[in-house]
């Protein structure tokens, strides 16, 4: 059954199409808030947040927009408030040593676990530094797969904002994690936003 | 060769999204810095991109799970304010019940209760001028005793009973009523006063199966059973007479339990309605019959009601009037059964809440309110 049907069904009160569209979508939107969140528990969190909104706001879904761009919307909102929450609860920081030592980017893509383990670390810590709107931009992008012009329906911004954000969230997420770039040792904008996350 | 700048960045990173036009292309392409560039983007594009781990199948369950029932309890109460000034109200069906796990029962049941709690609210008539005089008794001591019995109530939830007289819970309450209208007459304290708070975990007791001997009430319960009916029947009788000489002075309007949204706890949600109970009470409120019109309406909706037949039976056993209009059936939520839910004004101001569900039309007491 697609999810144009399941979705009709739902919103006529149907509690087992409702629970098949939350199993359909389930995983993208713990993908989208493990990534925004940073660790497994928030995630959890934010993801039965997120479930739980989705399923207040079907029977206000008019079908105007995609189902998916509408339950990320969602799905980010209620990641991006979990993600609020926790700011306000005094949470460890990094040490000095790592800040002042993180570890390097690989050059490509790792191939064997324990790189993969440590690229997972370093893409959370990466993505734990950048500023919130530049960091839904980006998991929007590579973790939930939409387009530009989805992204900006998402947030509620133009899309050219959304094409800057992703932008920058990439480069400071590369110069986070590689601080031998370049890039990351000749741009003053750079220092400018390690010292604000700082 | 120069640094890329941050238009550049927006460039391959469109680049390598598939989102940069012909021309930009081009320039990367023509550009060995930018197409240098371009691997470091992709590097962190990959990594991004990598699947994130899924959640084990029973967390999935689990989450899902709470968004449908914590989803059903919302909106049902969300209903409420949506449904004020109807009549005849359709809710997520009971029936679903059996189907879910204690706690979420648990809630589903709460909520139904607020719900319905808030369909006696949406009748109670508060006394303009006579209401003083007319319901002195509606004191604070009542107003707890009304606190008691929303609990007292929910933990006798799922008690089976062929016939109202033989509920074990019945004979409790009917002797509970007498003592609480006995010592409001006299201006006596009630002793539900000095009671301790209603543990939440005793509303879970729907798979209990309480006898008659177990309950300490029924040893005078068969004695008390006569006073009560004697009571209700005096109280009626009171009210019809009451109801004649006051009901043009009477300022009838619905009143509101102000039902939140969403509750954090199950504690919280009761708490609240009993507060606000205990609030209106003081305030004078006091349940009445629904006016000639809406009483109709309210029979013909219980008639047409799956289990309809049932509750009548059980209605006219206790020899009471259907008040309120509460009557509820569904379209559920879970679509293999439908409940029915009536408010069965007991007396004056008393109202019983009533549910029976298909298949089997068992009747469950949900609660009693005493106003």
């Amino acid at each position: 059954m697609d999810d144009s049907t399941l979705i009709q069904a739902a919103q006529r009160g149907d509690r087992q199409a409702l629970d098949q569209l939350l199993r359909n979508h389930q995983s993208r939107i713990h993908a989208i808030c493990r990534r925004i969140a940073g660790n497994d528990a928030d995630a959890l969190d934010a993801t039965q947040e997120a479930l739980i909104a989705v399923v207040k706001g079907l029977p206000r879904f008019d079908g105007r927009s995609k189902f998916s761009t509408w339950i990320y919307r969602i799905a980010t909102n209620a990641c991006i408030d979990e993600l609020r929450r926790r700011q306000r609860q005094p949470t460890p920081g990094l040490t000095e040593h790592e800040q002042a030592d993180p570890t390097p980017m690989a050059a490509s893509t790792p191939r064997d676990p324990a790189e993969t383990v440590t690229a997972r670390i370093d893409v959370d810590r990466g993505l734990e530094q950048l500023p919130q709107e530049f960091r839904a931009a980006v998991v929007l992008r590579d973790v939930a797969g939409l387009n530009y012009n989805e992204i900006a329906e998402v947030l509620d911004v133009a899309p050219g904002t959304v094409r800057s954000r992703i932008a920058r969230g990439r480069r400071q997420l590369i110069d986070v994690m590689n601080p031998r770039s370049s890039r990351n040792q000749a741009d003053p904008e750079n220092r400018q936003n390690k010292q604000a996350n700082e | 060769m120069n640094d890329p700048t941050p238009t550049d960045d927006e460039l391959i990173s469109s680049y390598i999204d598939g989102e940069a036009t012909l021309d930009e292309v081009a320039r990367i392409e023509a550009d060995p810095a930018l197409r240098a560039r371009v691997q470091e983007f992709q590097t962190a594009k990959d990594l991004l991109s990598a699947p994130v781990p899924p959640l084990p199948g029973s967390d999935v369950d689990r989450l899902i799970d709470n968004a449908l029932a914590q989803s059903a309890a919302s909106d049902q109460i969300t209903d409420l304010a949506a449904a004020r000034g109807i009549r005849s109200l359709r809710i997520p069906g009971l029936g679903g019940i059996a189907r879910l796990g204690s706690p979420q029962r648990l809630a589903t049941v709460a909520a139904t209760l607020v719900l319905l709690a808030g369909l006696v609210g949406a009748v109670i008539a508060l006394s303009s001028d006579s209401g003083d005089e007319m319901f002195a008794s509606t004191s604070d001591d009542s107003a707890e005793t009304a606190d008691e019995y929303l609990g007292d109530e929910m933990a006798d939830d799922g008690d089976d009973f062929d016939h109202p007289m033989d509920a074990p819970g019945y004979d409790s309450d009917a002797e509970e009523l007498a003592d609480w209208a006995r010592k409001a007459e006299a201006g006596e304290p009630d002793s539900h006063v000095e009671a301790g708070p209603v543990e939440s975990d005793e509303m879970t007791a729907e798979d209990d199966d309480m006898t008659a001997a177990d309950d300490p009430a029924d040893d005078s319960a068969d004695d008390d059973m006569g006073d009560f009916a004697d009571s209700l029947h005096s109280e009626q009788g009171v009210s019809d007479e009451t109801r004649e000489g006051s009901a043009a002075r009477m300022s009838y309007r619905p009143l509101d339990l102000e039902i939140a949204e969403h509750y954090e706890a199950l504690d919280a949600l009761i708490d609240h309605t009993a507060e606000q109970w205990r609030e209106l009470v003081a305030a004078g409120a006091t349940a009445i019959p629904q006016v000639a019109e809406e009483q109709g309406i309210a029979e013909q909706a219980l008639a047409d009601a799956a289990c309809g037949q049932e509750l009548r039976s059980y209605i006219d056993a206790l020899d009471h009037s259907v008040g309120s209009g509460g009557i509820s059936v569904g379209e559920t939520i879970i679509a293999d059964s439908a409940t029915t839910a009536v408010v069965v004004e007991l007396s004056i101001n008393a109202a019983e809440v009533l549910t029976a569900a298909d298949p089997d039309c068992e009747i469950v007491r949900l609660a009693t309110l005493i106003g």
